[in-house]
Protein backbone atom coordinates (compact mmCIF):
# COMPACT_ATOMS: atom_id res chain seq x y z
CA UNK A 1 0.00 0.00 0.00
CA UNK A 2 1.28 3.38 -0.87
CA UNK A 3 1.22 6.44 1.26
CA UNK A 4 -1.83 7.69 -0.60
CA UNK A 5 -3.90 4.77 0.64
CA UNK A 6 -3.56 5.86 4.21
CA UNK A 7 -4.87 9.31 3.34
CA UNK A 8 -8.34 8.05 2.44
CA UNK A 9 -10.76 9.06 5.12
CA UNK A 10 -13.29 6.33 5.82
CA UNK A 11 -16.45 8.29 6.36
CA UNK A 12 -19.91 6.79 6.17
CA UNK A 13 -20.40 8.33 2.72
CA UNK A 14 -17.10 6.89 1.52
CA UNK A 15 -18.16 3.45 2.67
CA UNK A 16 -21.45 3.85 0.79
CA UNK A 17 -19.59 4.72 -2.41
CA UNK A 18 -17.27 1.76 -2.00
CA UNK A 19 -20.22 -0.50 -1.33
CA UNK A 20 -21.85 0.67 -4.56
CA UNK A 21 -18.75 -0.34 -6.50
CA UNK A 22 -18.28 -3.62 -4.63
CA UNK A 23 -21.73 -4.82 -5.70
CA UNK A 24 -20.25 -5.28 -9.15
CA UNK A 25 -16.52 -4.61 -9.03
CA UNK A 26 -16.06 -4.89 -12.75
CA UNK A 27 -18.69 -2.27 -13.56
CA UNK A 28 -17.79 1.20 -14.62
CA UNK A 29 -20.00 3.73 -12.92
CA UNK A 30 -20.53 7.41 -13.53
CA UNK A 31 -21.26 9.84 -10.78
CA UNK A 32 -24.91 9.75 -11.70
CA UNK A 33 -24.90 5.94 -11.39
CA UNK A 34 -23.35 6.10 -7.95
CA UNK A 35 -25.90 8.68 -6.92
CA UNK A 36 -28.74 6.38 -8.02
CA UNK A 37 -27.25 3.45 -6.08
CA UNK A 38 -26.38 5.11 -2.78
CA UNK A 39 -28.24 8.42 -2.89
CA UNK A 40 -25.30 10.60 -1.96
CA UNK A 41 -25.65 14.23 -3.03
CA UNK A 42 -23.32 15.68 -5.63
CA UNK A 43 -21.63 18.02 -3.15
CA UNK A 44 -20.34 15.01 -1.23
CA UNK A 45 -20.10 12.44 -3.99
CA UNK A 46 -17.62 14.04 -6.39
CA UNK A 47 -15.00 14.96 -3.75
CA UNK A 48 -15.11 11.32 -2.61
CA UNK A 49 -14.70 10.01 -6.14
CA UNK A 50 -11.75 12.30 -6.78
CA UNK A 51 -10.21 11.45 -3.42
CA UNK A 52 -10.39 7.71 -4.05
CA UNK A 53 -9.08 8.15 -7.57
CA UNK A 54 -6.20 10.25 -6.28
CA UNK A 55 -5.45 7.51 -3.76
CA UNK A 56 -5.28 4.91 -6.50
CA UNK A 57 -8.42 3.04 -5.51
CA UNK A 58 -10.27 4.10 -8.67
CA UNK A 59 -9.31 4.88 -12.18
CA UNK A 60 -11.49 6.75 -14.58
CA UNK A 61 -11.96 7.33 -18.29
CA UNK A 62 -14.30 9.18 -20.57
CA UNK A 63 -17.31 7.44 -22.01
CA UNK A 64 -16.67 6.30 -25.61
CA UNK A 65 -19.28 8.29 -27.43
CA UNK A 66 -19.38 11.18 -29.85
CA UNK A 67 -20.96 14.05 -27.91
CA UNK A 68 -22.13 15.82 -31.05
CA UNK A 69 -23.93 12.80 -32.42
CA UNK A 70 -25.32 11.77 -29.04
CA UNK A 71 -26.37 15.31 -28.21
CA UNK A 72 -24.97 15.17 -24.70
CA UNK A 73 -21.59 15.46 -22.96
CA UNK A 74 -19.47 12.43 -22.25
CA UNK A 75 -19.78 10.79 -18.89
CA UNK A 76 -16.83 10.12 -16.69
CA UNK A 77 -16.73 6.44 -15.76
CA UNK A 78 -15.06 5.17 -12.60
CA UNK A 79 -13.85 1.66 -11.94
CA UNK A 80 -12.24 -0.01 -8.97
CA UNK A 81 -8.57 -0.79 -9.44
CA UNK A 82 -7.10 -4.01 -8.14
CA UNK A 83 -5.62 -2.06 -5.27
CA UNK A 84 -8.93 -0.38 -4.61
CA UNK A 85 -10.75 -3.67 -4.68
CA UNK A 86 -8.32 -5.20 -2.21
CA UNK A 87 -8.35 -2.24 0.12
CA UNK A 88 -12.11 -1.83 0.02
CA UNK A 89 -12.53 -5.52 0.79
CA UNK A 90 -10.15 -5.20 3.71
CA UNK A 91 -12.04 -2.25 5.05
CA UNK A 92 -15.38 -4.03 4.99
CA UNK A 93 -13.80 -7.22 6.35
CA UNK A 94 -12.41 -5.28 9.29
CA UNK A 95 -15.84 -3.81 9.93
CA UNK A 96 -17.39 -7.25 9.85
CA UNK A 97 -14.80 -8.56 12.29
CA UNK A 98 -15.52 -5.66 14.55
CA UNK A 99 -19.23 -6.34 14.46
CA UNK A 100 -18.83 -10.08 15.09
CA UNK A 101 -16.43 -9.56 17.93
CA UNK B 1 -33.56 23.78 -21.34
CA UNK B 2 -35.81 25.41 -18.79
CA UNK B 3 -34.93 28.47 -16.74
CA UNK B 4 -33.89 26.31 -13.82
CA UNK B 5 -31.86 24.09 -16.13
CA UNK B 6 -30.02 27.12 -17.33
CA UNK B 7 -29.48 28.15 -13.76
CA UNK B 8 -28.12 24.71 -12.87
CA UNK B 9 -25.90 24.78 -15.95
CA UNK B 10 -24.63 28.21 -14.96
CA UNK B 11 -23.89 26.96 -11.45
CA UNK B 12 -21.95 24.03 -12.86
CA UNK B 13 -19.88 26.27 -15.10
CA UNK B 14 -19.16 28.61 -12.22
CA UNK B 15 -18.24 25.72 -9.95
CA UNK B 16 -16.00 24.10 -12.54
CA UNK B 17 -14.21 27.35 -13.27
CA UNK B 18 -13.45 27.73 -9.56
CA UNK B 19 -11.93 24.26 -9.37
CA UNK B 20 -8.19 23.68 -9.83
CA UNK B 21 -7.29 24.41 -13.44
CA UNK B 22 -6.19 20.83 -14.12
CA UNK B 23 -9.66 19.58 -13.22
CA UNK B 24 -11.81 22.44 -14.46
CA UNK B 25 -12.64 21.17 -17.95
CA UNK B 26 -13.05 17.60 -16.81
CA UNK B 27 -15.44 18.47 -14.00
CA UNK B 28 -17.52 20.73 -16.20
CA UNK B 29 -18.07 18.03 -18.83
CA UNK B 30 -18.60 15.31 -16.21
CA UNK B 31 -21.10 17.34 -14.24
CA UNK B 32 -22.99 18.51 -17.29
CA UNK B 33 -23.30 14.90 -18.43
CA UNK B 34 -24.56 13.80 -15.04
CA UNK B 35 -26.93 16.77 -14.93
CA UNK B 36 -28.71 15.33 -17.96
CA UNK B 37 -29.71 12.28 -15.91
CA UNK B 38 -31.69 14.41 -13.46
CA UNK B 39 -35.32 14.54 -14.37
CA UNK B 40 -36.87 17.35 -12.36
CA UNK B 41 -35.77 20.93 -12.44
CA UNK B 42 -35.50 20.98 -8.67
CA UNK B 43 -33.20 17.99 -8.73
CA UNK B 44 -31.09 19.68 -11.38
CA UNK B 45 -30.89 22.82 -9.27
CA UNK B 46 -29.87 20.79 -6.25
CA UNK B 47 -27.25 19.07 -8.36
CA UNK B 48 -25.85 22.42 -9.50
CA UNK B 49 -25.67 23.72 -5.94
CA UNK B 50 -24.04 20.48 -4.86
CA UNK B 51 -21.37 20.96 -7.51
CA UNK B 52 -20.56 24.36 -6.02
CA UNK B 53 -20.16 22.75 -2.64
CA UNK B 54 -18.06 19.97 -4.17
CA UNK B 55 -15.75 22.54 -5.74
CA UNK B 56 -15.03 23.98 -2.33
CA UNK B 57 -13.80 20.64 -1.01
CA UNK B 58 -12.03 19.68 -4.22
CA UNK B 59 -10.17 22.96 -4.23
CA UNK B 60 -9.13 22.40 -0.64
CA UNK B 61 -7.95 18.84 -1.21
CA UNK B 62 -6.42 19.31 -4.63
CA UNK B 63 -5.44 22.94 -4.48
CA UNK B 64 -1.77 22.09 -4.07
CA UNK B 65 -1.84 19.28 -6.64
CA UNK B 66 0.71 19.55 -9.38
CA UNK B 67 1.42 17.38 -12.36
CA UNK B 68 4.49 15.29 -11.71
CA UNK B 69 4.31 12.82 -14.58
CA UNK B 70 5.17 13.78 -18.12
CA UNK B 71 1.89 12.33 -19.38
CA UNK B 72 -0.13 14.61 -17.19
CA UNK B 73 -2.15 17.00 -19.27
CA UNK B 74 -5.22 18.93 -18.27
CA UNK B 75 -7.09 17.51 -21.20
CA UNK B 76 -6.74 13.99 -19.92
CA UNK B 77 -8.34 15.03 -16.66
CA UNK B 78 -6.90 11.98 -14.96
CA UNK B 79 -6.09 12.98 -11.43
CA UNK B 80 -4.44 9.64 -10.77
CA UNK B 81 -1.29 11.21 -12.12
CA UNK B 82 -1.63 14.19 -9.89
CA UNK B 83 0.25 13.85 -6.70
CA UNK B 84 -0.86 15.87 -3.79
CA UNK B 85 2.02 17.74 -2.30
CA UNK B 86 1.71 18.37 1.35
CA UNK B 87 1.17 22.03 1.87
CA UNK B 88 3.21 23.86 4.43
CA UNK B 89 0.03 24.53 6.34
CA UNK B 90 -3.34 22.94 6.21
CA UNK B 91 -6.40 25.10 5.80
CA UNK B 92 -7.26 24.80 9.45
CA UNK B 93 -3.76 25.66 10.59
CA UNK B 94 -3.50 28.64 8.29
CA UNK B 95 -6.86 29.90 9.55
CA UNK B 96 -5.68 29.53 13.12
CA UNK B 97 -2.46 31.38 12.39
CA UNK B 98 -4.40 34.10 10.61
CA UNK B 99 -6.66 34.56 13.64
CA UNK B 100 -3.67 34.67 15.97
CA UNK B 101 -1.95 37.24 13.78
CA UNK B 102 -5.06 39.41 13.71
CA UNK B 103 -5.28 39.28 17.49
CA UNK B 104 -1.61 40.17 17.77
CA UNK B 105 -2.06 43.15 15.49
CA UNK B 106 -5.07 44.38 17.46
CA UNK B 107 -3.33 44.00 20.80
CA UNK B 108 -0.22 45.68 19.49
CA UNK B 109 -2.24 48.61 18.21
CA UNK B 110 -4.04 48.93 21.52
CA UNK B 111 -0.80 48.73 23.45
CA UNK B 112 0.95 51.34 21.32
CA UNK B 113 -1.92 53.82 21.20
CA UNK B 114 -3.56 53.40 24.56
CA UNK B 115 -0.95 51.70 26.69
CA UNK B 116 0.82 54.68 28.23
CA UNK B 117 -2.45 56.49 28.87
CA UNK B 118 -4.03 53.45 30.50
CA UNK B 119 -1.01 52.79 32.63
CA UNK B 120 -0.98 56.35 33.91
CA UNK B 121 -4.70 56.35 34.48
CA UNK B 122 -5.44 53.00 36.08
CA UNK B 123 -2.12 51.86 37.42
CA UNK B 124 -2.03 51.76 41.20
CA UNK B 125 0.16 54.41 42.74
CA UNK B 126 3.67 53.33 43.31
CA UNK B 127 5.01 53.21 46.85
CA UNK B 128 6.22 56.58 47.86
CA UNK B 129 9.49 57.48 49.36
CA UNK B 130 9.31 61.18 49.89
CA UNK B 131 12.28 62.53 51.69
CA UNK B 132 13.30 65.78 53.14
CA UNK B 133 16.85 66.53 52.25
CA UNK B 134 19.32 68.40 54.32
CA UNK B 135 19.32 72.14 53.82
CA UNK B 136 21.14 73.71 50.95
CA UNK B 137 24.76 74.42 51.71
CA UNK B 138 24.76 77.65 49.71
CA UNK B 139 22.07 79.31 51.72
CA UNK B 140 23.00 81.60 54.53
CA UNK B 141 20.97 79.62 57.01
CA UNK B 142 21.42 75.92 57.05
CA UNK B 143 18.42 73.76 57.89
CA UNK B 144 18.75 70.11 58.63
CA UNK B 145 16.12 67.44 58.23
CA UNK B 146 16.96 65.19 61.12
CA UNK B 147 18.65 65.48 64.44
CA UNK B 148 21.41 63.20 63.34
CA UNK B 149 22.34 65.60 60.58
CA UNK B 150 22.70 68.73 62.67
CA UNK B 151 25.48 71.02 61.70
CA UNK B 152 27.09 73.53 63.93
CA UNK B 153 27.83 76.97 62.58
CA UNK B 154 30.45 78.99 64.35
CA UNK B 155 30.25 82.72 63.94
CA UNK B 156 33.01 84.96 65.08
CA UNK B 157 31.99 88.38 66.26
CA UNK B 158 34.02 91.08 67.98
CA UNK B 159 33.42 91.87 71.55
CA UNK B 160 31.29 94.93 71.78
CA UNK B 161 33.22 96.53 74.65
CA UNK B 162 36.80 97.52 74.52
CA UNK B 163 38.52 98.14 77.72
CA UNK B 164 41.15 100.75 77.47
CA UNK B 165 43.24 101.01 80.59
CA UNK B 166 43.44 104.39 82.07
CA UNK B 167 46.85 105.88 81.64
CA UNK B 168 47.99 108.69 83.89
CA UNK B 169 48.44 111.85 82.03
CA UNK B 170 52.02 112.03 83.08
CA UNK B 171 52.75 108.67 81.61
CA UNK B 172 50.98 109.34 78.34
CA UNK B 173 53.43 109.16 75.51
CA UNK B 174 53.95 112.26 73.54
CA UNK B 175 52.80 110.86 70.32
CA UNK B 176 50.37 112.67 68.18
CA UNK B 177 47.30 110.63 67.36
CA UNK B 178 47.20 109.50 63.81
CA UNK B 179 43.49 109.14 63.64
CA UNK B 180 40.39 109.91 65.55
CA UNK B 181 38.71 106.66 64.70
CA UNK B 182 38.63 103.96 67.31
CA UNK B 183 40.85 101.08 66.63
CA UNK B 184 39.01 97.95 65.62
CA UNK B 185 39.92 94.91 67.55
CA UNK B 186 42.16 92.56 65.79
CA UNK B 187 41.35 88.95 65.09
CA UNK B 188 44.92 87.93 65.45
CA UNK B 189 46.10 85.96 68.33
CA UNK B 190 47.37 89.09 69.83
CA UNK B 191 43.93 90.69 69.95
CA UNK B 192 41.26 90.37 72.52
CA UNK B 193 39.43 87.01 72.84
CA UNK B 194 36.48 86.47 70.47
CA UNK B 195 32.96 85.59 71.49
CA UNK B 196 31.80 82.42 69.70
CA UNK B 197 28.07 82.00 69.11
CA UNK B 198 26.83 78.51 68.59
CA UNK B 199 23.97 78.75 66.15
CA UNK B 200 21.98 75.63 65.33
CA UNK B 201 19.51 76.14 62.60
CA UNK B 202 16.06 74.71 62.82
CA UNK B 203 14.17 72.38 60.55
CA UNK B 204 11.34 69.90 60.51
CA UNK B 205 11.07 68.46 63.99
CA UNK B 206 9.22 65.75 65.81
CA UNK B 207 5.65 65.30 64.70
CA UNK B 208 6.27 66.95 61.36
CA UNK B 209 3.73 65.61 58.88
CA UNK B 210 4.75 62.86 56.52
CA UNK B 211 5.31 64.01 52.99
CA UNK B 212 3.46 60.89 51.79
CA UNK B 213 0.21 62.54 52.74
CA UNK B 214 0.94 65.59 50.65
CA UNK B 215 2.16 63.94 47.44
CA UNK B 216 -0.38 65.19 44.86
CA UNK B 217 -2.40 62.24 43.62
CA UNK B 218 -2.33 63.51 40.07
CA UNK B 219 1.45 63.66 40.23
CA UNK B 220 1.54 60.08 41.50
CA UNK B 221 -0.50 58.83 38.55
CA UNK B 222 1.59 60.83 36.14
CA UNK B 223 4.82 59.67 37.84
CA UNK B 224 5.94 63.24 38.43
CA UNK B 225 8.93 63.75 40.68
CA UNK B 226 10.86 66.81 41.78
CA UNK B 227 12.54 68.85 44.48
CA UNK B 228 11.02 71.99 45.98
CA UNK B 229 12.91 74.36 48.22
CA UNK B 230 10.61 76.16 50.65
CA UNK B 231 11.44 79.14 52.86
CA UNK B 232 9.80 79.21 56.30
CA UNK B 233 9.98 81.65 59.15
CA UNK B 234 9.65 79.95 62.53
CA UNK B 235 9.32 81.39 66.03
CA UNK B 236 11.01 79.92 69.10
CA UNK B 237 8.04 77.58 69.62
CA UNK B 238 8.32 76.08 66.17
CA UNK B 239 5.34 77.87 64.70
CA UNK B 240 5.26 79.65 61.40
CA UNK B 241 5.32 83.38 61.64
CA UNK B 242 4.50 83.93 57.97
CA UNK B 243 3.31 82.06 54.94
CA UNK B 244 5.87 79.66 53.49
CA UNK B 245 7.25 80.66 50.12
CA UNK B 246 8.85 78.76 47.30
CA UNK B 247 12.52 79.52 46.95
CA UNK B 248 13.27 77.09 44.17
CA UNK B 249 10.55 75.53 42.09
CA UNK B 250 10.53 71.92 40.98
CA UNK B 251 9.24 72.99 37.61
CA UNK B 252 5.93 71.38 38.35
CA UNK B 253 3.15 73.50 39.77
CA UNK B 254 1.41 70.55 41.43
CA UNK B 255 4.53 69.52 43.32
CA UNK B 256 5.23 73.14 44.32
CA UNK B 257 1.72 73.51 45.69
CA UNK B 258 2.00 70.22 47.56
CA UNK B 259 5.26 71.35 49.15
CA UNK B 260 3.72 74.63 50.37
CA UNK B 261 0.76 72.79 51.86
CA UNK B 262 3.14 70.40 53.62
CA UNK B 263 5.24 73.29 54.97
CA UNK B 264 2.15 75.05 56.25
CA UNK B 265 0.74 71.91 57.82
CA UNK B 266 3.97 71.45 59.73
CA UNK B 267 3.51 74.67 61.74
CA UNK B 268 4.12 73.94 65.41
CA UNK B 269 6.33 70.98 64.54
CA UNK B 270 9.39 72.88 63.42
CA UNK B 271 12.52 72.86 65.40
CA UNK B 272 13.46 76.44 66.19
CA UNK B 273 16.84 77.87 65.40
CA UNK B 274 18.99 78.28 68.48
CA UNK B 275 21.88 80.50 69.33
CA UNK B 276 23.92 79.43 72.26
CA UNK B 277 21.07 77.05 73.12
CA UNK B 278 18.49 79.80 73.10
CA UNK B 279 15.59 79.39 70.63
CA UNK B 280 15.12 82.36 68.40
CA UNK B 281 12.89 83.37 65.54
CA UNK B 282 14.56 82.75 62.23
CA UNK B 283 13.87 82.06 58.60
CA UNK B 284 15.51 79.28 56.69
CA UNK B 285 14.92 77.22 53.59
CA UNK B 286 14.65 73.47 53.44
CA UNK B 287 14.15 71.08 50.61
CA UNK B 288 11.24 68.72 50.08
CA UNK B 289 11.85 65.87 47.68
CA UNK B 290 8.93 64.17 45.98
CA UNK B 291 10.11 60.90 44.53
CA UNK B 292 8.46 57.63 43.71
CA UNK B 293 9.93 54.36 44.80
CA UNK B 294 11.50 52.62 41.82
Amino acid sequence: MGKQDRNVRMSLQTLKVLEAFLEAPSDQLSGADVHQRCGIASGTLYPILLRLESAGWFNSRWESIDPSSEGRPRRRLYKLTSTGLKRASEVFASFNRGVLA
Amino acid sequence: MSQRNRLADWLIRRAASAAPSALSERLQEEWRADLMTRSSSLSQLRFGLGCCWATFWIAREHGFATATAPAATPASGNIAILREEPGLLSGRSSSLILVILLHAVVFYALFVSLGPTLIKTIAPPAPLVPTIEPPLPKDPVTVTATDTQLQRTVLTVPRPDVNIPAIPADDMPMVAPTTDLPTLPSTSSDGPPLHVVNRVQGGPGAGFPSANDFYPSTSIRAAEEGNVTVQVCVDPRGRLTSEPTTVRSSGNSRLDAGALVLAKAGSGHYRATTEDGQAISACYPFRIVFTLKK
